[in-house]
């Protein structure tokens, strides 16, 4: 009887345009338009990349074009020079085609830009350590030929005093976040598949609820059949989501993938256990209770940040019980600890959580649906 | 004019719907302007990034290194350990994390002031080596924030270790980098001609999102409800003709359609009246009215091809969410690939955002270059042609339906 029941309810979810639609469809192109939107913002608003720059130079300063040389020539040098003069460099800056333009002359250099920022900080450093040179090589008593010599080639060799260390194995691009509270938002609404499923059963709700009350079969079976079937079709949706984030679009999610598989089964649970428990308030009309629902799995997928990135730090600085208590924040933390984290034990915690929450919302569905009798229909 | 006034009657019922999205989406709208603000300068400041500084060696060289970075940026003070690191990195709270380990000074020193050559081999220049004696730093992977702290501390420690060389003592050398690192170039900034980011013009490029869902999530029930088998039938044994119906309905539709637009150009009035300019006002009114009227098509030929309003809404959303991520509606088109902006060219909205983008370049119409004169013609040209071929296909639908 458990397999009869599954398989007609599975059939019946997949044969439900809407489901289907915002269950898998829907977060796939909303995964889309992410990938498109901010594939490439990293690049161009964090990431290093060689700064143009144009010089304009006397002749005779050769000591100046030396050090500047020493900085450019390949694709990973810190500038790319254009030697030219002052009127050009001036329309190559005016057309945003140089960051800044490096003047020297009779010896004073200056430096021209058209905005302050993080590009022209940089190369004022960079100015700045040639006239800084200068001021070590006249502060320092150079009577002495040999110390003359160390002065110089202390000076102009690029020696690194700093060893960088990896904080993390895992994607540092913060825009990941966003495709956390994607799939968040897509296990979230597989509500609407729990909330069918409690349409179904309930003999007030539907027809197909008042045939089931009839039948011979026990109710802890056919309940189990329903939930078990309302639960198959969004995992494997939200499986396949998982897959054409990270292996269509290649997307790198960061941590394992059998544990983010993992995160998105129990989210999915909590998401349809969600809807089981909405769905069993046989008060609200069927209309209402989906209106609820996204409304519910929408904001919680905004405050796990899928609309304004970061919004749960905040939340976190500020009243950190909502991200404990709000289910996509949780999954999305999930997320994020398989990602930056090395050991496993946020991820853990966030499991639990998730696993109370949906052994939680199971009962309480399960204490509004049990024997329940109607005087009428 | 019974069909007409009955659109509006019905109207009436669908009022509510109305009134949540259209303040929902002027609280959306707002939040957005917000975000977006730029302050214009005219004097360069050096950027400040967030470095947290852990200093194990507490030493004359470490304070005076700490010192150095926290007049230039802003220090941020954590708690030394791995999650909390990799945490405040991860979230952008902290740009850089720099560690100074124990008995550094005393390895610096010690480095250059043993004779030359072979010391200043035992710095590598490859940034991955193992030597613990090194500071040691963290950071977002090929930052320019980071590049630029690296060159900062770099340059630090060459002139302080020159000066150690060159033979001053602890405490001179400190002093002695403070006081060259302070020489600085004298910048002048080029004034730009690029005009502060106007704000009628974002409320004007997020107009597409809105006046999408909101002309399409208001009429289309209506519609819908107007081509309900039974109430079609209706119409059809009535006296007054089908194209009389149609007219009347299209009048309604027009009229509800210019309505809602009208409604949001009122509020830019009342909310930027000091920023709008006249003769770019009138540009951008037409441009939002030629848009609307692309919704109302679209809307029609939705309302033909689907019977349920949930399915519409569901295809409204993505329509609009898509184009205004594809066409850079929501972000800023300067970051966009231009594979994507090409691919945007089907799509309405990078016809209107087109004919923004020109009209925010010039203060009046009458500084239009040609080609951007062009771009705007084309612009509108291309937003017609959308408009009626969506009708058009609609008809279509419509007629083969009744067949």
């Amino acid at each position: 009887m458990f397999v009869h029941l599954y398989q007609y309810r599975l059939k019946t979810i997949i044969r439900s345009k809407e489901e289907f639609f915002w269950i898998l469809l829907f977060p796939i192109l909303l995964g889309t338009f992410f990938y498109v939107a901010f594939s490439n913002i990293s690049k161009s608003t964090e990431n290093f990349s060689t700064i143009p720059v144009a010089v304009a130079l006397d002749d005779e300063d050769t000591f100046f074009q030396s050090y500047l040389d020493a900085l450019s020539g390949d694709a990973s040098s810190i500038l790319e020079i254009t030697y030219t003069d002052d009127e050009e460099a001036e329309q190559l800056l005016k057309n945003e085609k140089v960051t800044g333009i490096i003047t020297s002359q009779n010896g004073e250099v200056t430096l021209t830009i058209s905005q302050s920022g993080i590009y022209q900080s940089i190369l004022k450093e960079i100015v700045d350590g040639y006239i800084q040179s200068y001021d070590v090589i006249h502060s320092v008593d150079l009577s002495d030929n040999s110390k003359l010599e160390l002065v110089l080639s202390k000076l102009s060799s690029n020696q690194d005093y700093i060893r960088n260390l990896d904080f993390t194995n895992g994607n540092t691009d913060i825009f990941v976040d966003y495709y956390y509270s994607l799939i968040a938002m897509a296990c979230l609404f597989a509500a609407f598949s729990g909330q069918s499923c409690a349409d179904g059963i309930l003999a007030n709700l539907s027809p197909q609820g008042m045939r089931k009350c009839l039948s011979p079969v026990h109710r802890m079976t056919m309940i189990l059949a329903d939930i078990t079937a309302s639960c198959t079709f969004p995992i494997i949706a939200n499986v396949a989501v998982i897959i054409y984030l990270s292996y269509i679009l290649k997307v790198n999610l960061g941590g394992s993938m059998p544990l983010i598989f993992a995160t998105s089964v129990l989210g999915t649970i909590i998401g349809v256990t969600v809807g089981l428990c909405v769905g069993s308030i046989y008060k609200i009309k069927k209309e209402a209770k989906i209106g609820l629902l996204s409304a519910l799995s929408l904001f919680s997928s905004f405050l796990s940040g899928l609309m304004v990135g970061g919004i749960k730090y905040d939340i976190e600085k500020h009243a950190p019980f909502i991200n404990k208590l709000n289910p996509a924040t949780v999954i999305t933390d999930a997320l994020y600890s398989l990602n930056i984290y090395d050991t496993y034990e946020k991820y853990i915690t966030c499991m639990i959580i998730l696993a109370v929450m949906s052994v939680v919302l199971c009962m309480i569905s399960y204490f509004m649906i049990r024997r329940e009798y109607y005087a009428d229909l | 004019m019974q069909t007409f006034k009955t659109y509006f009657r019905i109207s009436k019922k669908y009022l509510q719907g109305f009134f949540i999205y259209v303040p929902i989406f002027f609280v959306i709208m707002m939040l957005m302007v917000n975000q977006q603000t730029e302050k214009t300068e005219t004097k360069f400041s050096t950027s400040s990034i967030k470095i947290s500084i852990f200093d194990h060696d507490h030493s004359t060289l470490s304070k005076s290194l700490a010192d150095y970075l926290g007049e230039h940026h802003k220090l941020i003070d954590i708690k030394e350990d791995m999650d909390t690191i990799r945490d405040e990195i991860y979230q952008r709270n902290i740009d850089y994390i720099l560690v100074i380990p124990e008995g550094y000074e005393n390895y610096i020193n010690a480095c250059a002031q043993s004779p030359s050559a072979e010391n200043t081999d035992s710095f590598t220049n490859d940034a991955n080596t193992t030597d613990d004696r090194m500071l040691v730093t963290y950071k977002i992977p090929n930052s320019r924030f980071a590049a630029f702290a690296d060159s900062q501390i770099n340059k630090y420690m060459k002139i302080y270790s020159t000066y150690i060389s060159a033979g001053a003592d602890r405490e001179e050398a400190a002093t002695k980098t403070i006081s060259t690192m302070s020489e600085e170039t004298t910048v002048t900034i080029q004034a730009s001609e690029k005009e502060a980011i106007s704000y009628v013009h974002i409320f004007y490029t997020y107009m597409t999102y809105i006046l999408i869902s909101v002309v399409t999530l208001c009429i289309s029930p209506i519609l819908i409800l107007f081509n309900e088998n039974k109430i079609k039938s209706r119409l059809n044994v009535s006296s007054v003709s089908p194209l009389k119906i149609n007219l009347q309905l299209a009048l309604a539709s027009l009229i509800y359609t210019f309505g809602i637009t009208l409604l949001f150009i009122l509020t830019s009035f009342v909310l930027f009246k000091d920023e709008m300019v006249f003769d770019k006002t009138i540009l951008r009114i037409a441009n939002a009215a030629v848009y609307a009227l692309i919704c109302l098509s679209l809307t029609f030929l939705l309302a033909t091809c689907l019977a349920k309003q949930n399915m519409l809404s569901a295809i409204v959303n993505l329509i609009g969410l898509g184009q205004s991520f594809i066409c850079g509606v929501f972000v800023d088109r300067a970051l966009m690939s231009k594979v994507v902006l090409a691919f945007g060219r089907v799509f309405p909205a990078y016809w209107y955002v087109n004919i923004e983008e020109e009209l925010n370049k010039y203060k009046h119409i009458t500084d239009f270059t040609d080609s951007s004169r062009h771009t705007v013609i084309y612009g509108f040209i291309i937003e017609i042609l959308f408009a009626v071929i969506l009708f058009m296909i609609g008809l279509v639908i419509n007629k083969n339906k009744k067949n």
